[in-house]
């Protein structure tokens, strides 16, 4: 038997910490922040860290702290909502596009090519610019348009699950459709999506904070870390950890989750696993 | 003559396929308004501003929402065809809008590019050749960091340290260049690198690995046996079987990359089209929003064209379809 | 003919590293080619015997060492050699062909450009002159167009081209030492008959000595001098290659030539080759329970299947351009077979027996014709009729890596075929008793396909072939994926199982001399058509057809293990 995935690595080691430490402070996250992060303070404007604020304070004396603390649950929660969509719209999707009648396949698969090769953060604005902002509005926007990418990994998955005999076996044996969608296939390409599912978390967290930096996101006073960057490129200046504090958050938990994707698509490609 | 047919097919077809493209992205923009929920009008207005039945029915108008949809949807295609892409709501013509700041922002992700693929192909390469060494783990560990780190933040660390810290580039901004060639790079440089290092580090990982894929196909291992130096089999077979890949995997990034002009335009003050769009988006000016993402859609996928293009070009094998 | 020592494997241990440890490949083979002959080595999978062939090399991959041994050519030790020194020899004195001919050639640069980029690295000529001596070389390797291939893409040709590309390549310095991996296993029983006769050929005409590496006897008999015997990684036995079919001194070697379907007569018991508990090898050749008589062939009864006018047209066009033409896979074929009898169905690669195969079950539909299955034709059955027909046949697969599903158990495995039809009613004993009959002990049944070998995973899968008891079992190229002895025994079994349920087969194949191992009829089907059928036996002894005739005089033989000639005793 294999040692299990984590321990073989202290680099994966350490990423699987920080999620589990950021998904953590996404439950409990406003219970622990020392003050209140929507809490103005006008004699405390752009501090630097002290004893009172650990962090400092931004640009209305409110606790960075505080704010960082609070700020991650609505990116999370982005985050976890979008992914499902995308994960469970887009491997419909994906087989639909692999295995079904060649003109449904045909059509779905153009709609998902077409998708795909428009930047993501376009459609995003596009959408935000039409609608208001929220974490329901976000996350499905969101959703939405990881789908094609989704879809793009399943089809390919499920294309070459069908090609393999197997599948011709079932149809061999009488089975039907859904026989062969769940029994087949499904159990045959879930190794690629949960990678794609890691690897859309993450983006799904930088598309949000994306979106908050250039204010079109999370609507302030409610923090979130990617409009907190994007409030403090203003006091660069005056306040330099401003900007250091929630780009350093943001940065290794994207950075965490892309390590934990890359070393379960190792563990889990078997052209990898058989050397 | 049936390969030059081939692939005069093959242009055609893909032609085509831009073409479709461009329509559905025209459709989507204009179809946008009535999809969202929520009167649009009011949404312009301000939904907290109880405007009068008298400003909202003139905001139609302006808009030209009073008229059947179906006439106002082919009006829209046939005027955007002849490149009239409305008026903004300060009733100046979107296309001036976009036209000014279209140079901009294609200067600003050509540099990106140069950056991305001088950096990253050569990265990825070695990375491949010394597999599994140290040379290999630092420059895949990097590239993780590169793609992990959403550009504005690269941005703003970048700022502090080279402008504020260091004094050495200008922060912020943009100059013409024609009023002073030296300080219009010099503004460009920042964003420019900013930008191409996060695209650099997804094309070192994917070059690297499609060069791996390469360096283990069979005939790598039949030109070795026929005696051939390991630096011609690199140089001229492997990097020219990889270089297919490489060109895909760079063209792919042109989403990554146009998706970094919005963001890298909004964090240094470059007036290009993204800055043009967020500030649309902001001030709710849909027409201004339309009229720059179509652009900013016609121009992706005219690049894409291009890249596709020198695909077939590359591959002798273009009659097969594209992975 | 005696010549010179030319190419000395002394001693030579190779293993991998693994996460377990160092795992032996090749352990201690000493071998030694002598100038101008044809040394063929043969050995079933994972034998050892493509590594033994890098090694002669120096291409051995990253993780394989050399634990002991030298390769001496030319006076260095080719294992220890500088690389320079190595580049030098390569491809100039000794060169290799390798087993997938379209996948060792560059598919980025023209064939002819291949060719004079291998000329040029070892000889001092302008570009010009290297291009007559590649149209030279092609000419003389049989490429009918040299001019047209020098300016292919490998893509544009054929596998048989490509290998005579390779071929073209690996004669053009005039080696000393030429060393074919499998050259010939990828292409049809047709191409390599003629590409052994290039070899052969060519070894005549160049004096190369060449080191024929293969798991097929046949093509050993057909064209080496000498024969060595690796199994394991152990050298079995080195002998001339008469000496060796006439009589095998090791135990292995005996037991590999006597699985050979073509060394038993036809529908005997085959013998296996057996390994006790201390490693001893040998063949064993149980007798089979009686059979039951069979029924006569010649239309006393009524057939279980009965193939009319089956056609199967795809639309195809040569290039992007080119106006789709109708490709007729499948060309007005009618068949019948009896109950309880085999009908064997040989053709090479694209000859359409695989769609007729896909055609019978109605996985692909027909553009015309009728198949009565049992009196009725299931053409005009509806969706839910064919479903509940396809209980009564069913399919063998070639693949045995490929027909099981990696994620399921075998009592799922095995079971698929109740759970569709019966709701799953009783699957585990079910399961239980079929595991009994197919050989396979009843523990399989937790553990999962890639726990078991080639032979037993197609055991698996002939167990759900008989799971709801059918009577007609289409038998896809159901034994040329295994290696002789395994082939050997699942051919046993099929042929058990036959008379204990009852079967019906199909039996299709490329491989003639399984074929006529197994059939009472045998149809021969080329481009589509049935070009010649009827009784086994007359079909092989009084072939009608040129094409049958053709396809025969390619089939390696071995001289006295010929089955016609067995088959008259």
């Amino acid at each position: 038997m294999k040692t299990f995935l984590p321990f073989r690595h202290p680099l994966v080691l350490v990423s699987l910490l920080v999620v589990t430490t950021v998904l953590g402070i996404a439950l409990v996250g406003p219970v622990i922040a020392p003050h209140d992060p929507l809490a103005i303070n006008q004699n405390a404007v752009n501090q630097a860290s002290s004893t009172q604020y650990l962090l400092g304070t931004d640009e209305f004396g409110r606790d960075i702290l505080s704010r960082l603390l609070v700020g991650i649950r609505p990116t999370i929660m982005v985050a976890v909502i979008s992914t499902l969509i995308a994960a469970v719209g887009g491997t419909a999707f994906g087989i639909i596009g692999a295995y079904s009648r060649p003109v449904m396949a045909f059509f779905v698969m153009r709609a998902v090519d077409i998708m795909l090769s428009f930047p993501a953060i376009l459609l995003a604005l596009l959408a935000v610019g039409f609608w208001r902002s929220g974490i329901a509005s976000l996350s499905v926007v969101i959703g939405i348009i990881f789908i094609p990418q989704f879809a793009r990994v399943a089809q390919s998955a499920t294309l070459q699950v069908i090609r393999q005999e197997f599948v011709e076996a079932e149809h061999a044996m009488g089975a039907r459709y859904l026989r062969v969608v769940f029994k087949a296939i499904l159990p045959n390409i879930l190794s690629p999506l949960v990678v794609q599912g890691t690897l859309t978390i993450a983006a799904a967290i930088l598309l949000e904070s994306g979106l908050s930096f250039l204010g079109l996101g999370i609507v302030p006073p409610e923090p979130s870390w990617g409009q907190m960057i994007g409030t403090a490129r203003g006091y660069l200046n005056q306040n330099p950890m401003y900007v250091v504090w929630p780009s350093v958050c943001l940065a290794f938990t994207v950075l965490a989750i892309n390590i934990l994707g890359d070393a379960l698509r190792d563990h889990l490609d078997p052209r990898l696993r058989e050397n | 003559m049936q390969t030059l047919s081939t692939f005069v097919i093959v242009v055609g077809a893909r032609l085509a396929t831009a073409l479709v493209q461009l329509w559905v992205i025209a459709t989507l923009v204009f179809s946008i308004m009535y999809i969202m929920p929520g009167d649009p009008v009011l949404l312009l207005l301000g939904p907290e501003s109880h405007p009068s039945p008298e400003a909202v029915a003139a905001m139609r108008q302006q808009l030209g929402l009073d008229q059947p949809v179906l006439s106002q949807y082919l009006k829209w295609l046939g005027n955007a065809a002849v490149g009239d892409l409305g008026k903004s709501l300060d009733g100046y013509p979107v296309i001036e809008y976009v036209t000014a700041s279209l140079p901009k922002t294609m200067e600003l992700a050509s540099a990106a590019i140069l950056v991305a693929a001088i950096m990253g192909v050569p990265v990825g390469i070695a990375a491949a050749l010394w597999r599994g060494r140290f040379l290999d783990g630092l420059l895949t560990s990097l590239s993780t960091l590169g793609i992990s780190v959403p550009v504005y933040i690269l941005g703003s660390l970048l700022i502090l340290l080279v402008s504020l810290k260091l004094g050495w580039l200008p922060s912020s901004g943009y100059t013409d260049i024609s009023r002073n060639a030296f300080l219009h790079f010099q503004k460009l440089t920042l964003p420019a690198v900013t930008l191409g290092l996060g695209l650099a580090a997804s094309i070192a990982r994917m070059t690297r690995s499609s060069m791996l894929e390469i360096l283990s196909r069979d005939f790598v291992r039949s030109l070795r046996a026929r005696g051939m130096r390991e630096r011609r089999v690199i140089w001229l077979h492997v990097l020219r079987n990889a270089a297919i890949p490489i060109v895909t995997i760079v063209g792919l990034q042109l989403g990554n990359l146009m998706g970094g002009t919005v963001l890298v335009e909004a964090l240094f003050n470059w007036p290009g089209l993204s800055t043009l769009l967020v500030t649309a988006v902001s001030n709710r000016n849909y027409p201004l929003v339309q009229g720059s993402i179509v652009t900013i859609a016609a121009l992706f996928i005219l690049i894409n064209l291009c890249v596709d293009i020198l695909y077939s070009l590359l591959d002798p094998r273009i009659r097969r379809k594209r992975a | 003919m005696p010549g010179r020592e030319i190419l000395k494997i002394d001693n030579l241990s190779v293993a991998f590293r693994t996460e377990a440890g160092l795992r032996p490949a090749v352990n201690g083979v000493s071998l030694s080619l002598v100038s101008g002959e044809i040394l063929g080595l043969v050995g079933e999978s994972g034998s050892g015997k493509t590594i033994l062939s890098l090694a002669a090399m120096g291409l051995l991959p990253q993780n394989a060492v050399v634990t002991s041994g030298r390769v001496e050519f030319a006076g260095a030790d080719l294992l220890t050699a500088r690389p320079d020194v190595l580049r030098k020899l390569r491809g100039k004195r000794i060169s290799m062909i390798f087993q997938d001919p379209m996948a060792s050639l560059d598919p980025v640069f023209r064939c002819g450009d291949q060719i004079v980029e291998a000329i040029l690295l070892h000889e001092r000529m302008t570009r010009r002159q290297a291009r007559e001596r590649a149209l030279e070389l092609l000419q003389k390797v049989g490429i009918a167009d040299p001019a047209r291939c020098l300016r292919s893409y490998p893509h544009e040709l054929s596998g048989g081209q490509c290998q005579r590309v390779m071929i073209a390549m690996a004669v053009a310095c005039k080696p000393d030492v030429i060393i074919a991996d499998e050259p010939t296993t990828a292409l049809d029983v047709t191409v390599q008959k003629q590409v052994l006769n290039l070899l052969r050929g060519l070894n005549r005409e160049i004096g190369a000595a060449i080191l024929l590496i293969t798991h097929d006897l046949g093509v050993i008999y057909e064209v080496a001098d000498r024969v060595a015997v690796i199994y394991h990684g152990d050298l079995m036995e080195e002998a001339a290659t008469a000496d060796l079919f006439a009589a095998p001194c090791s135990d292995y070697t005996k037991a590999l030539i006597a699985s050979m379907p073509s060394a038993s007569a036809p529908q005997s018991r085959l013998p296996v080759i057996t390994r006790d508990g201390s490693g001893m090898i040998s063949s064993a050749a149980e007798d089979r329970p009686a059979a039951k008589p069979k029924p006569a062939i010649n239309g006393a009864s009524e057939p279980l299947l009965h193939i009319r006018d089956l056609t199967k047209s795809y639309w195809v066009r040569e290039n992007a351009l080119a106006t789709p033409r109708a490709f007729r896979a499948v060309d007005n074929v009618s068949l019948a077979i009896p109950p309880r009898s085999t009908l064997g169905l040989v053709g090479e690669s694209g000859c359409g027996k695989s769609t007729l195969s896909r055609l019978v079950m109605r996985l692909i539909e027909p553009d015309d014709g009728a198949i009565e299955f049992d009196g009725r034709n299931l053409i005009s059955l509806g969706r839910e009729e064919m479903r509940a027909a396809r209980r009564d046949m069913a399919l063998v697969f070639q693949n045995p890596y490929g027909s099981l599903n990696p994620r399921q158990t075998v009592t799922d495995l095995v079971a698929a075929p109740i759970d569709i039809h019966q709701g799953g009613r009783d699957r585990e004993a079910a399961v239980a008793k079929l595991m009994d009959a197919v050989g396979l002990p009843r523990n399989a049944m937790k553990r999962y396909p890639h726990e078991f070998s080639g032979g037993q995973r197609q055991r698996i899968v002939i167990a759900r072939a008989l799971a709801l008891k059918p009577r007609l079992l289409i038998c896809d190229e159901a034994v040329s994926a295994l290696d002789v002895s395994v082939q050997a025994q699942v051919l046993n079994l099929l042929q058990d199982l036959q008379d204990e349920f009852d079967l019906t087969y199909l039996f299709i194949s490329h491989d003639m001399s399984v074929v006529r191992h197994v059939s009472d009829m045998i149809a021969v089907m080329q481009k589509g058509r049935i070009v010649e059928a009827g009784p086994a036996g007359e079909v092989f002894d009084n072939p009608k057809a040129e094409y049958t005739r053709t396809l025969l005089s390619a089939v390696p033989k071995i001289g006295n293990a010929d089955p016609i000639a067995l088959e008259a005793h």
